[in-house]
């Protein structure tokens, strides 16, 4: 009974517990120390109030509580394709090259080191691609044993922090004000993820990435304070890897380790989560008549995955995560993934309404939030002119795609039966 | 004997470069290892992107140089010392 909740939550996790998001984390409580706590619990309780909005018991009709349903029915066609088309495939393809080649250096430095860090990376790569290849029920299986894994490591980690002696005797104090806007903002980025997965379409959806929410948040809370009163917070702020001095601080050498296992589970939770997300979002635009070159009900998932795993060997091969500017890529994609966030609470606030639910313009309110507040992290970014482009330039190009195939196929949209195995997806 | 003669040429090129390359010597971590106090060696860590920010092995002192602006901070350098490059 509990699994499909379970698969849900650790799917909602995948982003949240990756190395990248504990990079923010460390880098943000040095810049905004206490505060910046502050920022993620309303980071979080904003999030909530998305997730709660967008998985409204009165929407489980309307739509069958999916996603793609959801988009189109609330904001239209054209807007739910090109912002799920921007999105999706902007951080499956960007995300993971980061991601992977991150974990290649944790395994080699950490664990073996003749062996390769691209070859590691590529290792990584074939095995989330192979579980794709073998079906939904291994992809589903795999994540909460990736997911769980991270929350373990970093759990003892944490517990093994509280124990230290630095918790009686921390290294910084917090004295003065400290606060950065742009730093305090992009807590919203961390619990990126919660928009997606839902355990099946007749129950609760609300409960798994509401659990998630609830795990990240206190976890980050505490490990943000651990890794203040661990590491000084000049060290946190100029590093790029402030979760690993956190970690050798509190435990040593095991604690290097059990970071070094963090890094890789985590990388391929969110890689694995990444690619179900988008290839899932594609099968069901596929299905729907929707997507460019697809007939419907032609869902072709392991082609996904396999062009999503071509393309990032190929990123990879060329040499992206070896150019700071990937950092931008990446930061881009996730302000899109916000977007599609605010796009969502639109639709979900715009049906409500439409039914007389009550509360339903928090939707409006949410959504003008969430875009006003991606502009900002957009606009005070070190390359905000990259990051327009690059926004611009992936919605162009996927809103054009897109208005070219409802030009020319606009006879009908297939709404697709309702599933009915068991953990059910969307 | 066009064709023969710029064949002549390209593999003339080939077997002189690796002996132009051989001019920049390589240096072993524990020769390394014993210059890391001196002035008149500067380290450069030619790392980008991830391979530089995810790797916790970055020597103290190592100044950060991308291959990609190469023409700005070759000019700044001092020519009478030891430049050490590392990539790994």
């Amino acid at each position: 009974m509990a699994w499909p909740y379970i698969i849900a939550t650790a799917l909602s996790l995948g982003w949240m517990l990756s190395p990248d998001a504990l990079v923010r984390l460390g880098n943000g409580v040095a810049a905004n120390r206490t505060l910046f706590l502050v920022a993620l619990a309303f980071a979080a309780l904003l999030t909530a109030r998305g997730i709660a909005l967008i998985r409204h018991p009165a929407l489980r009709n309307n739509g069958r509580c999916s996603q793609t349903s959801l988009l189109i029915q609330g904001a239209g066609r054209l807007p739910a394709m090109s912002l799920l088309l921007a999105s999706r495939l902007a951080i499956v393809l960007l995300l993971p090259t980061g991601l992977l080649v991150s974990a290649g250096f944790a395994f080699n430095e950490i664990f073996l080191y003749w062996f390769p860090n691209f070859g590691f990376a590529f290792l990584l790569l074939g095995l989330i691609t192979l579980l794709h290849l073998a079906g939904e029920r291994i992809v589903t299986a795999a994540q909460p044993i990736f997911a769980g894994l991270g929350l373990l490591c970093l759990l003892i980690l944490c517990l093994a922090g509280l124990g230290g002696p630095a918790s009686s005797r921390p290294v910084s104090m917090d004295i003065g004000f400290s606060f950065t806007p742009e730093v305090a903002v992009g807590a919203l980025l961390l619990f990126l993820g919660t928009d997606y997965m839902t355990p099946s379409n007749n129950r609760d959806s609300r409960l798994p990435p509401l659990a998630a929410l609830f795990f990240c948040l206190s976890l980050f809370l505490l490990w943000a304070m651990l890794s203040l009163q661990y590491v000084p917070y000049e060290q946190l702020l100029d590093s790029t890897i402030p979760h690993l001095l956190v970690a050798r601080e509190i435990l040593g050498e095991t604690g290097r380790i059990l970071m070094g296992c963090l890094i890789i589970s985590t990388t391929c939770g969110a890689v694995n989560t990444l690619f179900h997300q988008a290839s899932s979002t594609l099968a069901e635009l596929g299905e729907r008549n929707l997507l460019p070159g697809h007939t419907p009900n032609g869902r072709k998932k392991r082609l996904f995955v396999l062009l999503f795993a071509l393309i990032i060997g190929a990123l990879m091969i060329g040499g992206l995560a070896g150019h700071d500017i990937i950092e931008t890529y990446i930061q881009a994609s996730l302000l899109l993934w916000l977007l599609l966030f605010a796009l969502l609470c639109f639709a979900a606030g715009r049906i409500l309404y439409r039914n007389n639910v009550a509360r339903a313009w928090h939707g409006f309110v949410l959504a003008t939030l969430f875009t006003g507040l991606a502009f900002f992290m957009a606009a005070s970014h070190h390359q905000a002119v990259v990051i327009f482009r690059f926004i611009l330039l992936t919605l162009t190009a996927a809103s054009g795609i897109s208005a070219f195939w409802l030009w020319k196929q606009p006879a009908f949209e297939v709404i697709p039966p309702r599933h009915k195995h068991k953990g059910d997806t969307q | 004997m066009k064709k023969f003669t710029l064949l002549l040429l390209i593999t003339l090129c080939f077997s002189i470069s690796p002996t132009l390359a051989g001019a920049i010597n390589l240096m072993e971590i524990s020769e390394l290892k014993g210059m890391l106090d001196s002035d008149s060696v500067v380290i450069l860590d030619v790392r980008a992107g991830r391979d530089w920010s995810t790797s916790e092995f970055k020597i103290p002192g190592a100044i950060r140089a991308s291959g990609e602006d190469f023409a700005e901070w070759s000019t700044t350098l001092p020519k009478d010392k030891k430049l050490v490059l590392y990539c790994a």
